[in-house]
């Protein structure tokens, strides 16, 4: 199913690393098209979050190449990877958690505020502006999510599902084009998840932004997805749209066992 | 009611410490004037320290190396070329300091916490080492003479007229910094601090974080090492490293990270000595150490911390026994 098209904004050729011995993703090649949600699946340790590491560059592949938009993102830091528009949250919740909430998305703003080092010090009247920009757009998305009510509050007061949203809407400040979701769901009740996905579709549409996903729970994912693709042990064992995955014999056998298709 | 003149009290509290300090000289004679210089002088180094820790969770130990860099760099500089106005002086050394901070900012990108501690240790002690041993330039052991601030032939030599270069820098130090706080720069600063991962995968580049943060201390410490050399006119290296300690306690005592904690530090650190009358002078050190221990155990937030206290605000709690010791932490993930 893989599009021969030229719209692919994402790229992964043959990546592989491995940790000590370990071969954590082992060839990897999957091609992202613009615009659609796209899911990693598979069992616990098949890499996945592996292979989000490496497309934003925290790690280094020991072989391959990952390419955004034309642009071979191996070899570059995570700062350039979020400046060339990659954003992306954490399966552990990476929130600066003493700041509050809407501190935490203009964080998000340092690409997009425009001020130099000696401009802030005497906090002149282009600081004001970009600052009061940054602060509105920041407010725009807090709308956007709902939750706007909670911009003056530190992180660190707010459950756990607030907080996966307030990290969603720091990754959207950042204004990407591809939005890396790690385990959106995670920890998160069906009503919630069901919310969720709804949220993502409309990211989707609203912001006119590739996502990249990866999640256990599966309902969400047949439902929003337009395209899986199954780790297992590093290594992809199937990828196609939602409903060839649910029959894949190799899929069942890989979250199930062997013997399970038997019965 | 009540609450409302208190945070109104607060929020003028530090313009009034600042108006204190413009109409001091007149009234309190030269040795009171000779304190309040020497706060001023301590408060903008540690200010150095407070944003390199309190702001950016950079540890420090390389503030004394870096002022006394500072003294030297203009006592070298005016003492053979006596022309340039101390202005002037002013820039060449927050330039050269700037300039030492990204030199030795760059090898220490990589260290963080405890390991930093040690090499900017390292960096001060070799630092007073090379001023030793630099004779012809620094007199060495013997110390060197350093030249009033002075433009032209008006001659700055008086205690009262370093008081006025101290307190107006010591102002605009303080506003800068407010100003940072709440703008882009300080952000990254704080992001930094908090959490690498999330402030790199915000588009925050940290290495250029860490240099600008390093120089930015560098420039205050050197600028503030001027200032006392202009204070006390005969410098010796040692009068540097025997400061180490005073600016982590300054900044501790105040409270790290908040802008206005080394002013109430240093207020505190330079007045005790006076209200014991100097009967325990051969003993402060004694005494610092045991208040920089109190308060780190009691009140690792400072003065501000136990104000907060008061009020029943929590504080941000900057926790440095954390932060120092976060890499065994990080050992302990591998």
């Amino acid at each position: 199913m893989k599009s021969p098209n030229n719209d692919n904004i994402l790229t992964l050729d043959n990546l592989s690393i491995s940790f000590g011995g370990i071969k954590a993703v082992d060839g990897l090649s999957l091609k992202v098209n613009e615009n659609e949600i796209f899911s990693i699946i598979g069992p616990n340790g098949a890499g996945k979050t592996t292979v989000f590491n490496i497309i934003s560059g925290f790690y280094k592949p020991d072989s391959g190449t990952v390419e955004f938009k034309g642009r071979n993102l191996v070899n570059h830091k995570p700062h350039e990877i979020a400046r060339f528009g990659v954003g992306r949250t954490f399966q552990n919740l990476e929130l600066f958690s003493r700041m509050t909430v809407l501190e935490n998305l203009l964080i998000a703003k340092h690409l997009y505020v425009k001020t130099r080092f000696w401009e802030e010090l005497l906090k002149t009247k282009n600081v004001k502006v970009e600052e009061a920009r940054a602060e509105d757009e920041a407010y725009a998305i807090l709308n956007y999510l709902g939750l706007e009510q909670y911009a003056h509050i530190p992180i660190s007061e707010f459950p756990f599902p607030i907080q996966k949203r307030i990290e969603l809407a720091r990754a959207l400040s950042l204004k990407p084009e591809l939005l890396i979701l790690d385990e959106p769901a995670g920890g998160l009740n069906m009503v919630e998840t069901e919310e969720l996905s709804t949220i993502i579709q409309r990211i989707r549409d609203d912001y006119n932004l590739t996502v990249l996903l990866v999640e256990h729970d599966m309902s969400m994912v047949m439902n929003i997805s337009d395209r899986i693709t199954v780790l297992q042990y590093g290594k992809e064992i199937a990828d196609g749209k939602p409903e060839e995955i649910q029959n894949n014999p190799m899929v069942i056998e890989a979250y199930l066992g062997k013997g399970a298709m038997h019965a | 009611m009540i609450n409302k003149t208190k945070n109104r009290f607060l929020k003028y509290l530090p313009i009034i410490v600042i108006a204190v300090y413009f109409a001091g000289p007149i009234f309190i004679g030269e040795y009171l004037t000779y304190l309040i210089t020497l706060m001023a002088i301590m408060a903008i180094v540690t200010q150095g320290l407070n944003v390199m820790i309190g702001y950016a969770g950079q540890f420090s130990f390389g503030q004394p190396g870096f002022m006394a860099f500072g003294a030297y760099i203009g006592a070298i500089v005016v003492s053979r070329m006596p022309w340039i106005p101390f202005p002037l002086t002013i820039l060449i050394v927050a330039l050269a300091s700037a300039l030492l901070g990204f030199i030795i900012g760059f090898p220490c990108l990589r260290l963080s916490g405890f390991y930093l501690a040690m090499a900017t240790f390292g960096f001060s002690s070799a630092i007073f080492e090379l001023i030793n041993y630099l004779g012809p330039l620094t007199g060495g052991n013997e110390g060197m003479y350093a030249p009033a601030a002075a433009i032209g032939k008006w001659k700055l030599t008086s205690t009262d007229d370093v008081y006025y270069i101290a307190a107006i820098t010591v102002v605009l130090v303080m506003i800068g910094v407010k100003h940072i706080s709440k703008t882009r720069t300080g952000r990254a600063w704080n992001a930094i601090r908090d959490d690498e991962i999330a402030a790199s995968s915000m588009g925050i580049n940290l290495q250029r974080e860490k240099l600008k943060v390093f120089a930015f201390g560098a420039v205050l410490a050197g600028v503030s090492g001027l200032f006392y050399s202009y204070l006390i006119r005969y410098i010796e290296s040692s009068y540097f490293s025997a400061m180490g300690l005073s600016f982590f306690l300054i900044m501790v005592v105040g409270g790290t990270g908040r802008v206005f904690g080394p002013i109430y530090g240093s207020i505190f650190i330079i007045m005790l000595p006076q209200v014991f009358g100097g009967k325990f002078n051969q003993h402060m050190n004694l005494v610092y150490g045991i208040i920089l221990v109190l308060f780190v155990l009691l009140a690792p937030n400072g003065f501000y911390g136990i104000w907060d206290k008061i009020r029943n605000k929590s504080s941000v709690n900057m926790n440095l026994r954390d932060k120092l010791f976060s890499w065994i932490k990080r050992e302990r993930v591998k």
